[in-house]
């Protein structure tokens, strides 16, 4: 890995491309672009590099505490890892693909907006993103996101109730996709229940960290750790230069091509701190909104599943409602999340389950920067669209749920965040509602991409890293096309 | 006979009774302490086990570096609640001391479930049960991990 410590030596450099960030956005561009010729790259990252030993031992994705890194008026986290990898190093590696309906929710039930590309033309780009990640998943979703490639890794051993679900509604209960290894495969072993994803003591989950860092090891890339970007410089129409704190030294360097990945909260605030503001930079700040709930079973065990999350249910998802309440994933659990039912002998008959519903972006949940240039939340709470899809999907757990032998179903309580924050640099065809075009290129500053969640135009209930990655591979397609036409 | 007693005496007599009953009861209330609670709760939602006491209070300690047990008058009620009969169901009823005796006992179940040997020895109660310590990696005494 061709590490660069020195600010002296950076200073002035010219790079073909300048990366800013490590992370799923960031590191999934820089995957593709590397299979061009890509040039002289610089790759800028605000936090150090913890390894999987470092994380176990410290208990901590980074030495960066996250919380440290914005202002919120509001108690709300907003979770992320500012770190050599990103939020590879915390997610779950749960791999949902978005719903083919999550791309069109404007014409289909005129809320939101449409984005300006097709689950069509992602696919081949989910496919890619599952490969380098290993996914494991289950070929029946093809059902209900048709895919050209099989899914990488066979999918985790399902529990006692997932089975039942799955029997009784094949269209609707899926085995959970993810990148926690279902057999071990490229240097990562496999998952084996730990249950405690954000710092996985098997390493089985993907991250940079264990199943990327060839591409920060080509002699074509240069990689900065502990570089805060602070400012982006540019004319009218095109970025010229990334000035970057190292080491308490302020450096810039000049470029042909940006690349902004740092994250939903810090990559407007870079922009806004680089007086490149417009009406919608660091506008629409959001994320699916989720709840806890948990069934009693008579006589049916769980926790038989490989794996932390084994079902996923699309019965909740799809439909006209859409135009009045969010949809709902809901999650089968393969933990304890309020602990084993006390009930002797019956420790096992329960099912905790996470509903997850989509949410509507709003444009006054916002980024800021205050008077430091530190990144500014400005949040008001979930919307009455979200809450009512949770309500109505609590209404309809019963009759979703009937394949198995239900005694009682118990609302736990609210989940805090998803920590998927997004939507701050959406991308959409029409500049008037949108900071970036369908490649990923900002409506003014053509030589600047923007790669990671803040781009989302609307918030699904699925998890948003296998999107980000996808798109990432896809944005540099198109660029590597423009380039050679 | 009739028994005359004066007001006075009797004002007397009432604060004296309180006084001996409200001593008794600050006795009992100090000396309830939460691994008394722990006890009686796992012996109850897991059924009759044979554990040193050394073992058991490993998994207390284990349990209480999370979420510390209610001492005080506060345990004092849930050891009550726990001794008398139908007294876990009555708490069950009061909506905030009964969804926290829920996370308590269920809390405690998963940490002797997951600290302990029990579950390799069957929950036979003629087994010896130890403490085994907190396992990071594959922790789920329940997956099934048998290839694909």
């Amino acid at each position: 890995m061709a590490l660069e410590t020195d600010p002296a030596r950076l200073a002035g450099e010219h790079f073909d491309v300048v990366i800013v960030g490590t992370g799923f956005g960031s590191a999934f561009f820089l995957h593709r672009l590397l299979r061009e010729n890509g040039g002289r790259i610089l790759v800028l990252e605000w936090g150090q590099r913890h390894d999987h030993q470092w994380q176990m031992e410290n208990e901590a994705n980074s030495a960066l505490p996250h919380q440290d890194t914005y202002r919120s008026q509001n108690p709300k986290p907003w979770n992320y890892t500012i770190g050599f990898g990103g939020g590879t190093n915390c997610w779950f590696a749960q791999t949902p693909r978005f719903h083919p309906s999550d791309f069109r929710l404007k014409s289909l039930y005129g809320v939101g907006a449409d984005w300006p590309i097709s689950y069509d033309d992602l696919e081949p780009y989910y496919g890619q993103a599952e490969s380098i990640m290993s996914v494991s998943g289950d070929p029946d979703m093809a059902a209900v996101m048709p895919r050209s490639t099989p899914f990488p890794q066979p999918a985790h051993h399902p529990t006692t109730p997932d089975r039942a679900m799955k029997a009784a509604r094949p269209s609707e209960h899926f085995i959970m996709p993810t990148a926690r290894a279902r057999v071990a495969a490229n240097g990562r072993g496999a998952c084996c229940a730990s249950l405690r994803c954000q710092l996985c003591p098997a390493d089985a989950k993907f991250t940079i960290n264990n199943g990327m860092t060839d591409i920060f090891d080509d002699p074509r890339v240069t990689l900065v750790l502990g570089a805060q970007v602070r400012t982006l410089e540019a004319d009218a129409s095109s970025v010229s230069s990334a000035v970057f704190d190292l080491d308490g030294k302020d450096v810039a360097v000049t470029g042909d091509l940006f690349v902004l990945g740092a994250n939903a909260i810090q990559s407007p605030a870079i922009l806004k701190r680089s007086a490149m503001d417009g009406p919608l930079v660091g506008r629409g700040l959001h994320e699916s909104y989720g709840t806890y709930v948990e069934a009693m079973l008579d006589g049916m065990d769980n926790f038989d599943g490989s794996t932390i999350t084994t079902g996923l249910n699309f019965g909740l998802y799809d439909g006209a409602f859409r135009s009045d309440y969010g949809a709902a994933l809901v999650y089968f659990e393969n933990r304890w999340t309020h602990g084993l039912r006390a009930e002797r002998g019956r420790h096992r008959q329960i099912l905790p389950m996470m509903i997850v519903t989509e949410e509507l972006v709003n444009d006054d949940d916002r980024v800021e920067i205050d008077e430091d240039g530190v990144a500014r939340v400005h949040y008001g709470g979930p919307s009455s669209y979200t809450k009512k899809g949770q309500s109505e999907a609590l209404a309809k757990l019963p009759k979703l749920l009937e394949p198995l032998p239900v005694e009682d179903i118990q609302f736990r309580r609210e989940r805090p965040t998803e920590s998927h924050l997004q939507g701050t640099l959406r991308m959409g065809a029409d500049p008037a509602s949108s900071v970036i075009d369908a490649d990923m290129i900002h409506h003014r500053y053509r030589n600047l991409v923007v790669v990671g969640s803040s781009t989302f135009t609307t918030c699904s209930c699925a998890n948003p890293s296998l999107t980000v990655a996808a798109l990432s591979m896809r944005a540099a397609d198109r660029l590597a096309s423009r380039s050679r036409a | 006979m009739k028994s005359e007693l004066s007001r006075r005496g009797l004002v007397v007599g009432a604060v004296g009774g309180v006084a001996v009953v409200g001593l008794g009861v600050s006795a009992v209330v100090a000396s309830v302490r939460s691994g008394d609670v722990a006890r009686a709760i796992l012996h109850r939602v897991v059924g009759p086990f044979r554990m040193a006491d050394t073992h058991l209070d490993a998994v207390i300690y284990v349990f209480e570096r999370r979420e510390p047990l209610p001492n005080g008058w506060k345990g004092a009620l849930l050891r009550l609640a726990e001794a008398i009969p139908g007294g876990v169901a009555a708490l069950a009823k009061a909506p905030g001391p009964g969804k926290r005796h829920e996370e308590i006992e269920r809390g405690l179940l998963t940490t002797f479930m997951m600290t302990t040997n029990y579950l390799e020895e069957g929950g036979v109660p003629a087994a010896e049960i130890v403490f085994t310590g907190v396992r990071d990696a594959c922790s789920s005494p329940f997956a099934v991990l048998t290839p694909p």
